[in-house]
């Protein structure tokens, strides 16, 4: 491909990213489909692309990467129909899950030569660094992530990821991709089809214009990136962190709790839209009193650039901002104003709402410790550890059972006693003096009507009860705990 | 919303610091007696200002004005000349 005229050699960048990070991933394969018919690039062209005097195709094509030698790829895609055909259904499922393990993703490619990086879902980093210095030094988590099927060549193949795609600045800008993108991971929540590009291009233009025509796209206002997130029945939860911690706060809480934030950036008069679908944590050093404090970066889909770019997070006097890596130039210095959060609409708790009452249980419980440091010896310095987010209780309740500590009389007691909401919210107090104790929030409620469920005991010990049935009584809720 | 990843596994904290059962008894009075829970508050104060220095910080990141909803985002990719 030749870049198109008016451009540089840049224009194939996201291309090479792509490569790059495949090849990262240990890629060895890649099979190519085409044509492949692409559900967003097909409205696009509907949309915009079709009114051209000089026509493009209406179908990409799509290339899959796999860590396996090609030969290896080939038996196995073979060997998966047999397997069917011969064996039935579920030896087929049994073929296609062995090739999943090798599979990192795929790229759809459009027939667009200035933006051809359509929608592309890869692999995200490994939790674990693979290199052992760095596992000692902190972990990735990528729960702003889903799982994508694909069909090729009758073969059932899944992968993690969050779906990328660059801008064409026809019928999207940044902030159109970033929605975008950021919904891909909403829908793996709620039934809400995924929006194509053109779609929220048109959502967010429908009451207001405030920089003329919508398409080409001019670049939305972040009233518009509202409006159209909003017309897809989802809430879209603003905010403006004045400070670094409060930055930490917002982004720790809505990955953990399985969104994909956009970040708002801002580079002297440029404003950038990019998703953070995740992060990295410090697991060294010392113990921090707030779990946001260990996060030390981020994993953000930019779609300048591409998906997973590493960036690290930093402070500009109060302001927080991104300092993302440049290769072979000096890093790129965003300040972060803004963090748009995506949530359930009935989920009236929003974030700065959990992350203030989860200040306050810190209060408390330090407070319990200090009281009860004056008559212990062996407590100095009651340390209080405090960790916020929001579930669906089905997950809560399997997060329990993979405890390392499974407590099944306590499951069996808050599931049957406690009616729970939709989604959860949860505030997790823990400390070296008493384990864990979880306060349990109906995030239907919202301030200052503020719902409490339960204080849960999840450590079996008097301390761990005496604390959750302060916080019960504190919070006026039920304590659940082991007699 | 939590996505059911590796990292959501739970790890218990560990208890390794052991209090008497005499001490946590003392505790329990103590949080029931108006007089010693006065003296106690005061001395905690400093610690509870920086919590609410944190909630208000909390409470500002909310209070958006219409400026903040006209900002033009439309970065562009670098190879575009225009």
């Amino acid at each position: 491909m030749d870049p198109p005229p008016f451009t540089t050699a840049e224009v194939f960048s996201q291309l090479r990213y792509v490569e790059h990070y495949a090849g990262e991933l240990d890629c060895q394969t890649i099979v190519i489909e085409t044509p492949y018919i692409d559900r967003d690039h097909m409205e696009d062209h509907s949309t915009f692309y079709a009114r051209n005097l000089t026509q493009y195709p209406n179908f990409c094509r799509r290339v899959h990467f796999f860590a396996k030698p090609s030969a290896d790829v080939r038996r196995c895609l073979r060997e998966a129909i047999e397997a069917g055909a011969t064996a039935g259904l579920n030896a087929f499922r049994t073929k296609c899950s062995e090739l999943s393990r090798s599979y990192l993703g795929f790229a759809v490619i459009k027939p667009l030569h200035g933006s051809a990086v359509g929608r592309t879902v890869l692999r995200p980093y490994p939790d674990v660094p693979t290199e052992p210095d760095r596992a000692q030094q902190f972990r990735r988590s990528f729960q702003g992530t889903r799982l994508y099927t694909t069909h090729l060549l009758g073969n059932e193949l899944t992968v993690r990821g969050l779906a990328f795609q660059q801008q064409d600045a026809g019928v999207s800008a940044c902030a159109t991709t970033a929605i975008w993108s950021s919904l891909q991971k909403m829908s793996d929540h709620e039934d809400i089809s995924p929006a194509t590009p053109a779609q929220i291009t048109a959502l967010a233009s429908r009451f207001s214009l405030p920089f003329g025509r919508a398409m080409p796209s001019e670049g939305l206002s972040i009233d518009q990136m509202c409006q159209a997130i909003q017309a897809m029945g989802v809430a879209p939860n603003l905010l403006r962190p004045p400070d670094t911690a409060t930055a930490k706060s917002y982004l720790y809480s809505a990955i953990k709790s399985g969104s994909a934030p956009i970040l708002i950036l801002q580079f002297h008069a440029t404003y950038h839209a990019v998703v953070a679908p995740g992060m990295k944590l410090r697991i060294h050093g010392e113990r921090v009193r707030d779990a946001a404090d260990r996060l030390i970066g981020l994993y953000v889909h930019d779609d300048r650039t591409g998906p997973y770019r590493r960036a690290s997070l930093a402070s500009d006097g109060q302001t927080p901002c991104l300092v993302i890596p440049e290769a072979g130039e000096s890093p790129e210095s965003w300040l972060l104003t803004h963090i748009i959060v995506p949530i359930y609409p009935k989920n009236r708790l929003s974030l700065p709402g959990l992350v203030e009452a989860a200040l306050d249980v810190q209060g408390n419980v330090e407070r319990l410790g200090e009281l009860l440091g004056g008559f212990a010896e062996s407590l100095p310095e009651p340390q209080v550890t405090v960790d916020y987010w929001a579930c669906r209780p089905h997950s809560y309740l399997s997060q329990q059972f993979e405890a390392d500590d499974t407590q099944p009389d306590l499951i069996t007691t808050l599931f049957r006693t406690v009616p729970m909401p939709r989604y959860l919210g949860v505030i997790r107090a823990s400390a070296d003096w008493f384990g864990d104790v979880d306060l349990l929030i109906d995030t239907t409620s919202s301030r200052p009507n503020i719902q409490c469920l339960a204080a849960v005991a999840w450590t079996p010990n008097a301390l761990s009860a005496w604390v959750a049935e302060s916080l019960a009584e504190q919070y006026q809720c039920d304590t659940i705990r082991i007699d | 919303m939590c996505a059911g990843t590796a990292s959501d596994r739970q790890k218990r904290t560990p208890v390794t610091v052991r209090i008497d059962e005499e001490a946590i008894k003392k505790a329990q009075e103590a949080l029931r007696n108006p007089e010693e829970l006065e003296r106690f508050e005061a001395g905690r104060r400093k610690k509870q200002a920086l919590i609410e220095a944190r909630i208000n910080a909390v409470r500002d990141s909310e209070r958006l004005t219409q400026s903040d909803f006209a900002i033009r985002i439309n970065a562009r990719p670098r190879a575009c000349l225009t």
